[in-house]
Order: structure tokens, then sequence, then C-alpha cells
């Protein structure tokens, strides 16, 4: 009873506003005929001003009225109206705020109560969706509680209250830093979970503050201010520790708190680039650089690329990344570099950074990894990693796919297609291979033939560069060609096939070629010497089309089978095949080779690359190609 | 112990404060004070401006939370227990605080619903009767109008203890004199106990049964009025005799020569024949007013008279 004498009471004292909004109401519904205003797009107009007119009544009174309501009492000496009869405190904690809410929430509906009397009038009812409601009360209360606290901080004429304001502004400056290192990871659940949570905390923090206030310090504005101070400034810190430890425990991930990979670039030897979710940390996604030898790693922060933008020279001493800085609004994506070397990778931004529409296309390391290769749409440029400087830049034609990668750290070997615009199914234009001499600063054309885009993506070349592996496309079939690149001919042919009967094949260690094919509906592993001689072909599957895809140790391949039911591919196993003897060893169900081709690229033969699996539970595995063991490396086995 | 019982402090006395200390920052307000109010007493606080009177209010009102010591209002803590035991008690502050966008039958009707007996019929006759209009809001009435509004709010519930902080503060003469009158016919016949500070010692001296004065945070002075008066004399002297001529075994206040001779203000007043009264070189013993014990006190420092 006494709750609703005090809100009548506000009510009472208030009430001339409510006049006052539905005038201003009435004024913003007859927008589009207000003079200099057209009437086109009217129901536009009209909301937005009944919008405007209605945020600025709330949120107006809420000012005013917080800041007055207990404040101005105070100063005035007439606070002990209320507290002098019998009201118990909250009943006017309470009261004051729920008749303030009500002037402000009431001013803004009469506001907009003829817009929207005039759209229900013409039956669009639709309109109403149109109203902020929602943020409308909160910013209200919001307000209104941050008001009564200055309000009462300002009656106190505390001198705290200078030392308050600087406190404040460090407080919003260490907040935002600490914000800044949850929300660089870029992870939705975990930003909304504390932006929420941060802006709930605050929220009740203010309205302890006042109701403590006005529990505790009644008509003594000094005592009043004291309290809510230590009630705001407590939780203040308390919210800020919350955010630093939130945010160090996010940071504090190691690669053996992951439970899900998400991304893995190994290297030729030891490092491996993992990242991925880590226990309690929900959707942040931290990336390591992890020694699968030694069990060494450094964390490399929030990880949001993707596993093209993650390279490592072939030697293994060096890596490098593009990731996403997080800056407030401005996407900016850095160019990372790591020496491998010691035993601890040495991690350094270089001063490469891109905007999100810039970011290159391809990375690649020199194989001793002193230089790095950048290629972006129209241009590719080479960088000397240390001391970093560009050292070769070279303009490239428009409309090209390409990729790129070292033959040595003076020569780039460049893959280009040239769509011919034909029509038709498959995109089909020119392949070219060119050589380019950084220090020349032009490239040398190596290799070009018509091919279609298919094509170019499933020939390989081998490690050194000097063969390539051509699936071209002749009257309908794939015809698979061995050429010597150095001197452009034909090593020879290894077959042709249906379209759709050949896959990508690789180059083994010893210079073999391995095909996956199907042959009258049998799926058959096709071995090439390095001169393109049949050695062997082994049945691996009664219908689909084997796929080799590396060679964990030399003489084994690693290779997936499709298994198929009426015609569809409904799962696939892996098994490893023995070169020379076609013995066959499958992999325990549910583990899957990881990766295993960027780009133009296959894994290395017996690299960390071609042995790399993910485990059934989401984690990583390492097999041996020798014997088959599976040995678990990362996350959950 | 529940909150009822801490609250409770089983005091027989409607008015209590004890040793309470009340400070502003570093400032110290009030200094250890501690008085008593019997049931149905009318006690008169006095104080110069600052002498922390209104504080000491608000702390029995439990407006206000003493540094220490404790405040008790019908024997309850005034601080844990303010919003209950306020229902039995009639507040008029130092300087209005009625919101002033209402009007008296607003702010009556809001007093309706926050005390059960609110006695509408009183409230409505006194106003008529003191010519508080009903329908106009607070900001637009005299003072002395203002006042008789607060007194009214005060009285509408019956309250068995009336608490007064110098309710004739800024009223002319005849408002002041109203206000007393007012409280003269409509409470010490009722019985109420009433807790008054006021600069107004004149005014309060037929209604007082208990004077405090309180200088500068102390409580220097707390007897009855007639005990008071009686201790208190004002001798004059002609001019000629001697200030150390006074009658024996007075304890003399203060002394200052003036045009017409010596005045002495004497403490522990014993009576003298009249032949020795008169036979100190012609002097002239005077009661003395509330007011007159009251400057004598507060400038000369006199302390004594607890219950």
């Amino acid at each position: 009873m006494s709750l609703v004498a005090v809100i009548g009471l506000e009510l009472r004292q208030w009430v001339k506003i409510y006049p006052v909004a539905a005038g201003i109401g009435v004024l913003a519904a007859a927008t589009p005929w207000l003079p200099g205003i057209g009437r086109d797009p009217e129901v536009w107009d009209r909301w937005l001003a009944a919008t405007v007119v209605a945020f600025a009544l709330a949120i107006g009174t809420a000012l005013v009225r917080g800041a007055t309501m207990v404040g101005g009492e105070l100063w005035l000496k007439r606070a002990s109206f209320l507290y002098a009869r019998p009201l118990a405190a909250s009943s006017i904690w309470a009261g004051k705020y729920l008749g303030t809410l009500a002037l402000s929430w009431g001013s803004a509906a009469l506001a907009v109560f003829p817009t929207a009397l005039a759209a229900l009038v013409r039956g669009r009812w639709a309109e109403l969706e149109w109203l902020p409601a929602i943020p409308l009360a909160v910013a209200t209360l919001a307000t209104l509680a941050a008001a009564h606290v200055a309000g009462v901080a300002l009656a106190s004429q505390s001198r705290l209250v200078l030392a308050e304001l600087i406190a404040l502004a460090v407080a919003i400056w260490v907040g935002f830093r600490l914000l800044e290192g949850v929300l660089r990871w870029e992870a939705p659940q975990i930003a909304g979970w504390t932006l929420g949570t941060t802006v709930l905390v605050l929220f009740a923090l203010l309205l302890a503050a006042g109701w403590v206030q006005m529990a505790w310090g009644r008509c003594d504005a000094l005592r009043g201010h004291r309290v809510q101070a230590l009630v705001l400034w407590s939780g203040v810190t308390v919210v800020l520790g919350a955010l630093a430890v939130w945010g160090a425990f996010l940071a504090a991930a190691t690669p053996r708190s992951l439970r899900t990979v998400t991304v893995a670039r190994p290297g030729p030897e030891r490092w491996l680039f993992v990242g991925g979710r880590s226990w309690g940390r929900a959707d942040a996604e931290a990336a390591f650089l992890f020694n699968t030898r030694t069990s060494n790693w450094r964390a490399v922060g929030p990880w949001k690329g993707w596993e093209e933008h993650i390279t490592f020279s072939a030697n293994g001493t060096r890596a490098a990344w593009v990731a996403p800085q997080f800056s407030w609004g401005v996407p900016e994506w850095q160019l990372f570099l790591a020496n491998l070397a010691g035993p601890t990778p040495e991690v350094r931004a270089t001063p490469h950074a891109f905007a999100s529409k810039d970011v290159p296309q391809r990375l690649a390391l020199s194989p001793d990894g002193s230089r790095l290769l950048l290629v972006e749409e129209k241009r590719a440029e080479v960088y000397e990693c240390d001391p970093w400087r560009r050292v070769g830049s070279l303009a490239l034609p428009s409309g090209f796919v390409i990729t790129a990668r070292f033959r040595d750290p003076e020569k780039v070997r460049l893959r280009m297609f040239l769509p011919l615009a034909t029509g038709g199914d498959e995109r089909r234009g020119e392949f070219i291979l060119a050589d380019w001499r950084i220090a020349d600063q032009q490239w040398r054309e190596v290799w070009r033939s018509h091919e279609t885009l298919s094509g170019m993506w499933k020939s390989v070349e081998n490690e050194s560069g000097t063969r390539l592996l051509l699936h071209r496309r002749e009257q309908g079939n794939r015809e698979v060609q061995l050429y010597d690149t150095d001197h452009g001919e034909p090593v020879a042919t290894l077959g042709r096939w249906p379209e759709g009967e050949i896959g990508r094949g690789f180059f083994c260690a010893d210079g073999r070629v391995v095909l996956g094919v199907r042959e009258d509906g049998v799926g058959l592993l096709r071995v090439f010497s390095a001169q393109g001689v049949p050695l062997a072909s082994w049945r691996l599957t009664a219908g689909g089309r084997p796929r080799p895809m590396a060679e964990p140790t030399v003489g084994v391949v690693l290779v997936s089978l499709p298994q198929e039911s009426f015609g569809q591919t409904v799962g696939r196993a892996y098994e490893l095949v023995e070169l020379s003897s076609g013995q066959r060893r499958p992999l325990p169900a549910g583990y899957v080779p990881q990766g295993v081709t960027w780009g133009d690229g296959y894994p290395a033969p017996g690299s960390l690359a071609a042995r790399l699996l993910l485990s059934p539970g989401g984690g990583l595995a390492l097999l041996d190609g020798k014997s088959g063991v599976i040995t678990p490396l990362l996350g959950r086995p | 112990m529940s909150e009822a019982q801490k609250e409770s402090t089983g005091s027989q006395w409607t008015v209590e404060a004890r040793q309470l200390t009340i400070r502003y920052g570093r400032t110290v307000a009030v200094d250890g004070v501690s008085l008593r109010v019997a049931p149905g007493e009318v006690y008169v606080l006095l104080g110069r401006n600052g002498a922390g009177k209104s504080s000491l209010v608000r702390c029995l009102l439990g407006l206000q939370r003493p540094a220490c010591g404790q405040a008790l209002l019908a024997g309850q803590d005034a601080w844990r227990a303010r919003h209950r035991v306020l229902q039995r008690v009639g507040v008029v502050p130092e300087e209005s605080n009625l919101p002033p966008g209402l009007s008296a039958q607003v702010l009556a009707a809001f007093h309706a619903h926050l005390y059960p007996s609110w006695d509408a019929g009183f409230v409505r006759e006194r106003l008529e009767r003191q010519g508080v209009p009903l329908d106009v809001p607070v900001s637009k009435l005299s003072r002395g109008q203002r006042a008789q509004l607060s007194l009214t709010l005060a009285l509408g519930h019956h309250p068995a203890v009336l608490v007064l902080d110098d309710p004739t503060l800024g009223l002319d003469a005849v408002a002041r004199r109203e206000v007393w009158d007012s409280l003269i016919v409509e409470l010490v016949d009722r019985g109420t106990t009433v807790f008054l500070t006021t600069h107004d010692v004149a005014g309060v001296e037929g209604v007082a049964d208990r004077v405090g004065i309180l200088v500068n945070g102390r409580l220097l002075l707390d007897e009855g009025v007639e005990s008071l008066r009686s201790r208190f004399r004002r001798i004059l002297l002609p001019p000629g005799a001697s200030s150390d001529s006074l009658p024996p075994g007075q304890h003399t206040v203060s002394r200052r020569e003036t045009p017409l001779g010596w005045e002495a203000i004497v403490e522990r007043y014993e009576p003298q024949p009249a032949a020795q009264e008169t036979g100190y070189g012609g002097a002239r013993v005077l009661a003395m007013s509330l007011e007159d014990i009251f400057v004598a006190v507060t400038t000369a420092g006199i302390e004594g008279g607890a219950r």
C-alpha cells in the first residue's frame, strides 16, 4: 500500500509531462504534413519522428528525475519528507523508481500513440513492430539508475567525487582493454556471454548502489554517497577482476587443453601449427605452434584464419601466417613470422598488415626459410625475412588463377590459368607454368597448354618442379601424361580413363607415380615408375575410385577408399597400401587423414603432414607408416 | 535474537539518546549526548545555530545513523526500526520539506494511505481553522501556512510522540504565537510526548516541562523547567556597591558593570531573609526567564542537571 502511495505521489508531482508528451506525439504523427517535409516516404518519417521523440522523452525524463529524485531532494533538504513517514527504505526506492519509470515510459507511449493509431486506422499492424520497445525500456532504466547515483554524488559535495571521475575514466579505459582481450577471440558465444554478463552486472550494480544509498544513507548525503561508492567501486573492481581473469583464462589455453582441433597445418618435420577449441572456452579458438617431438609449444593467439594462410619452409626452420588482429570495428590482418630453429619458436609480427579485402591469396616460404612470397590478386611480392625488406615484386595478369611456390630462394614457380570463356560445363583455358627469377623482376614461361580448370587443379608437380603430371581432356576422356617441365617434353602417357574415373595422383619419394582409377567398375591403385612405366595395379575396391593421399613412409601409400551403396558414396575407409606388394592395412575406424592437400601441393613423402590423422574424438594422432601404429597427439583421442 | 528483539531495548522512555555522537567527516556535530524524555513530557532542546540540534533530531527519527551511541524512539532503535516506530510519531521539520507542487488535499490523501489512524475530518477542520487552502500547491502557500500544514500533517494520525525541529523558524511573531498556541491546546492536554527544538525560547516557556541546552554538540544542561527557574537569579547592585558584596553562598555565573550598577547572575540561589537581601548595599534579586537562563548558560558554559 505504501509503495503504491509513493508511486502515486511521484506521478502527481510530474503528471504534467503526459499532456506535453501527447502534444509532441501528435506533432510527430503530423511530420509528413510539416512544412519542408515531403509525404514520401510518409510512414518512415512518422515512425522516425515518433521514435526519436519517444526516446528523447523517456531518456530525458529518466535523466532529470534520476538526478533529482534523491540527489536533488538531498540538496534541497527535502529528502526527510518520505523518510520521516512510516515508509520502508525499499518502498521509497521502489516507489521512486517505478513512479519515474511510469512517467518515462508513459510519456514515450503517449508520444508514439498518435503514430500507432494512424497505422492501426489504416490497417498497417506490422508497422507497430518498428517501435524499439525493449531497447527503450532498458536504456531508460539504465539512465535512471546512473542518474540517481550521479545525482547523489553531486549532492554530497564530497571531495571524492573528483577522484571518482578520474577513477571512472581509468575504469572505462581498463574495462575496454580487458574487453578487447576477450573480444579479440572473435568468438560470438564468448563475446555475447561476456558483454551480456558485464552489462547485466553493471546494471545490477547501479541498481544496488542506488538501493544501498537510500537504505543506508537516507537523509545523509555524504554517507549515502559513501555507501553507494563502496558498492559501485567494489562491484566495478570485481567486474574488472573477473574480466581480467576470464581474459587470462581464455589466453591460458595450451595445446594440451585442446578438445577439438579445427586447424592443423603441419610443417615438414617437427612443428605443427594447430588450433581449435579448448576446455571451458566455448567457441574461442586458440592456435599454437607445437613441436610433435619435444611437446614444446608457443601460443600464437586467437585464430580465425584459414589453413591456406599458414606456411612452413621446407627445411622446417621458419613458419609464416596471416591472422586477424582485433581492433574496434576495423578488421586488420597481420603477417607473422616464427623462427623454429631453436627449442621454442620466436614469433614476431611483421610490419605487413592488410585490410580484409587485401589478404594475400597465397603464402610460401623459400626452402631455406629466408624469403617469403605473398601472392595477392594482381601482384606477387617476395620479402627477405631477416631483416624484413621487400626484394622483389611482380605484376600479375588480371583474371588468372595463380598459385606459386619457391623452387629455390631466387626462383618462384608460378602456375597460371587463363580462362578462354568459351562456355560449357568446364572452364577451358590456357595452363601456364612459369619461373620468376626474382632478381630479374620478370617471369619466363616454361609450359603452356590448353586445359580445363579441373584438369589444371588435378595436375601436380614433383618436389623439385622438374616433372609434371598433367590431366588432359581428350574426347571426353582424361589422359594422364607425365612431362619433363625443364625441357617441355612429354615423358610418357600413363593412360586414358573416362571422365570421373581418374583422380589426382602424386609423386612418391623415389619418383614413382601413383594414381587412383576405376576400371571396369573396380577401384585400382596404379603404380608407375619415374619414367611412366606401369609397375603395379592393385585392386582396392569393388566399386569406388581410390584416392591416394600421401606417402607416410617410403613405399607405403595412404589411400582413401569410398564406401558405396546403390552407386552413392556413403562413407570412406582409409588403408595403408605397400606399393611393391599391394599389402593393405586398414586404419582403425574414425581416423581420417588430416588435410593432406593444400592448393597445388601434396604432403612431402614421410613428412609430418603425410602422417597426421584426425582422431574420432576430434583430436590429432600420428600414424607410423611402417607399423600402422597410431599415437594420440593432441585433443580428444 | 529476532529483529524485533534487536530493535526493542526495553527502555521506559519515549525518547532517549544514549551517548549519541554524530560526525560529519572530521567534524563532531553531537558529542556523546545522553537524554531521556518521559511519556507525556514536553522536552525542549535549546541551542545556538550549529549546536547540533537538527542532527540530534535526525538521529532520533532514524534519518541519520549516529557515529556511535544509540537513539531510541518509543523504546526502539530509531535507525533499525524507523519506519515501524514512525507510525506513532508526528514530525515537523526545521524547514518545510513538503513537495512544492502538491496541494494540502493531495498530501493529506497521501498520509491517509500511510497511517491507519488518520483522522481526515480533524485534518480538514484544522486546516480550515488555520486558514490553509486545500487546493493550492505548497509552493504558493505563505511560510506560516506551510508551517501549519506541516503541523497538521504531523498531527493527523494523533501521534503518541511529536518531534518538532524548530517549527517556528522564519515565522513572524503572529504566526509563531499561533503555532505555540495550537500546540498547547492540542497536545499538552492530550498527554502527547513532545520533543522540540527551537530558537524561540520565550515562546516555549509556558509549554516546556524539561529543557536541554546543547552547546557545541555537548548537552550542558538537562533539567526540569521549574527547577531551572528556581536555581538561577539575577542580582542587581546599585552604583557604588562592590561587586563582592553579594549574598554569601551564591555561585556567581557572571557579573558585569552597567550604568545602573553591577549585575550578577547566580546559580544555586539560596533565598535570604529580606533584611539581609536588601542589606547588601541595596541589592535587588530578580527571577530569570528561560531565555535569560539560556543566554547565561550558553555564554558561561554552565553544566549540570542530568536526570
